[in-house]
């Protein structure tokens, strides 16, 4: 391709791809930017890992992670009554586990299930799981 | 080919190379799953009946007042949404005083505090509602308050205070025991002034008021005021407000002279016949959306944004783990239908779909599928009340 194209059209296509290769990785940076951690003054970033969609933290076979395969396999709805409360910490609830929430790089809340092995999932992940 | 630009061609590739090269290692060693878009826009209402569209002409504005919003918070499993939605409305209105306050959470508690009407924390988080209203004539009348914080509402649970034993998130139960505790002393209270009982018991009460508060300077002669007054918002204001509240506490009045304090007003604009909160078997008769979204623009017009009471668990019937029970129109309000309260911080007509669509602020944390930009219609169908701060003309 070089040979097709004189020498501003090299430096132009020089600059173009660097130019691209720059916004790409800019792009990625953000799309993957969204980072969660454990607390406010973000020190301590958690990473997950994903079963059926949904996020968390924990080993194979964790109880967060059971719990997730076991919604999986529910067929039809399952009900339950909220009145304006989070409904996922009810959700967390009737799965035994304990709600809290996390942080985006934001500040923002992110609510979180959690369980005696210190393993947890994204609460707002189950239950947008299965539509 | 010159030599020059081959070497530039190979500096190139070498480049490219590398970056790829660092990428993959980069990417490899930390996996951050992104947070996923909501899904939206795949449900529609149902209803046909036409008194429920919103026309072009009744959505021909476009405000966005979100940036002047803290970032999104979770109410955990308590009912104060009110109490989210009024600190947030003032939150703006603060914000429309000074840019410095833009983009800050007023306290919760701090709210709640304020509108002493609804201070019920501790006797009874399941049924714990409120008004809005209440929540905004607090801080207007008291100007107690602090940034979120100053004095935060941790989670319930507190599973992350369990994994890691830090103190600050185990707080709210401490508070929850204490508050409790102390509302039990104080009802025991009532009659401690009265002859027939003891000094012992007036002095044992103060003991134990005394030891709640541990780190504060407060007199047993100023407790003895408020038993003698039954003011127990006051007391309670001085038990459970943390120093760090008390010490960074925003007085209105003071920054901003009696006008900021005073000189607004809190619409409270019903789409129902009767007060559902003393009879929830009154007839409820919907309101035509185009009113509805008439009355949330003309809060938008007075300079802030719009609190929304209805009924989130007819936009959640989608989800499989919503409760199936459908959501009587003709009477909204006849059955619990997931009462909750939120703040609409835009409205805008969107042309590519043609409908008219609000933004909403949700106090269900990052992530919640009643978030961001809705469909008006969709959102409206199950408003019955909204709420916004103005100026007095």
């Amino acid at each position: 391709m070089a040979d097709l194209v004189d020498d501003k059209g090299m430096f132009r296509l020089f600059f173009i791809y660097s130019f691209l290769l720059i916004t790409f990785a800019a792009l990625g940076q953000e799309v993957l930017g969204r980072k969660i951690y454990y607390t406010r003054d973000l020190k301590s970033q958690i990473t997950f890992r994903e079963s059926m969609g949904v996020r968390f933290f924990g080993a194979n076979g964790s109880m967060a992670e059971n719990v997730i395969k076991e919604v999986s396999q529910i067929d039809g709805k399952i009900n339950f009554s909220f009145d304006g409360r989070n409904p996922v910490v009810i959700l967390c609830q009737l799965y035994d586990g304990k709600h809290d929430f996390a942080f985006l790089d934001n500040g923002d809340q992110v609510p979180v299930c959690g369980y005696k092995d210190k393993s947890f999932f994204i609460s707002w992940d189950l239950f947008e799981s299965k539509v | 080919m010159k030599a020059r630009y081959r070497k530039l061609i190979v500096l190139r590739n070498i480049f490219f190379v590398t970056f790829l090269l660092l990428s993959g290692v980069l990417l490899s060693a930390e996996v951050t799953i992104p947070i996923p878009e909501i899904k939206r826009g795949h449900y529609r209402y149902q209803n046909s009946d036409l008194e429920y569209k919103i026309s072009k002409s009744d959505c021909s504005v476009s405000f966005d007042n979100s940036s002047n919003f803290g970032p999104v918070r979770d109410q955990d499993g308590v009912g104060f949404c009110w109490a989210f939605a009024g600190a947030d409305l003032y939150g703006e209105y603060l914000c429309q005083l000074d840019r410095k306050y833009c983009g800050k959470n007023i306290s919760v508690l701090s709210g709640m505090l304020a509108g002493k009407n609804n201070w019920k924390y501790g006797i009874d988080t399941q049924g714990d509602g409120g008004h809005i209203l209440d929540i905004l004539e607090g801080f207007m009348l008291t100007g107690a308050l602090c940034e979120e914080k100053y004095w935060e509402l941790p989670s319930m649970d507190s599973f992350f205070c369990t994994l890691f034993n830090k103190d600050k998130k185990c707080f709210r139960d401490r508070m929850f025991k204490i508050f409790t505790q102390m509302r039990n002393e104080l009802e025991k209270s009532n009659n401690l002034l009265e002859c027939r009982n003891k000094p012992e018991k007036l002095f044992e009460f103060i003991s134990e008021i005394n030891s709640l508060i541990e780190h504060r300077d407060i007199s047993d002669e100023v407790i003895l005021d408020f038993v003698r007054e039954n003011n127990f918002e006051a007391l309670s204001k001085m038990i459970l407000v943390p120093i760090d509240c008390l010490k960074n506490n925003i007085n209105v009045l003071d920054e901003f002279g009696p006008s900021a304090a005073y000189d607004f007003q809190v619409f409270d604009v019903l789409f129902y016949e009767r007060d559902f909160q003393t009879d929830f078997s009154r007839p409820y008769k919907s309101e035509p959306n185009s009113r509805k979204v008439n009355e949330v623009i003309k809060g938008f017009q007075a300079g802030g944004s719009v609190a929304i009471t209805y009924c989130s668990k007819e936009l959640l019937k989608k989800y499989p783990f919503s409760n199936s029970l459908k959501t009587d129109h003709s009477n909204l309000l006849a059955d619990n239908c997931g009462n909750h309260a939120s703040v609409l911080t835009g409205v805008r007509w969107n042309d590519k779909k043609n409908r008219c669509e609000v933004k909403l602020r949700n106090s269900w944390g990052s992530g919640s599928p009643l978030s961001g930009w809705m469909d008006a219609q969709r959102v409206l169908n199950t408003v019955y009340k909204i709420n916004y701060m103005s100026k007095k003309k």
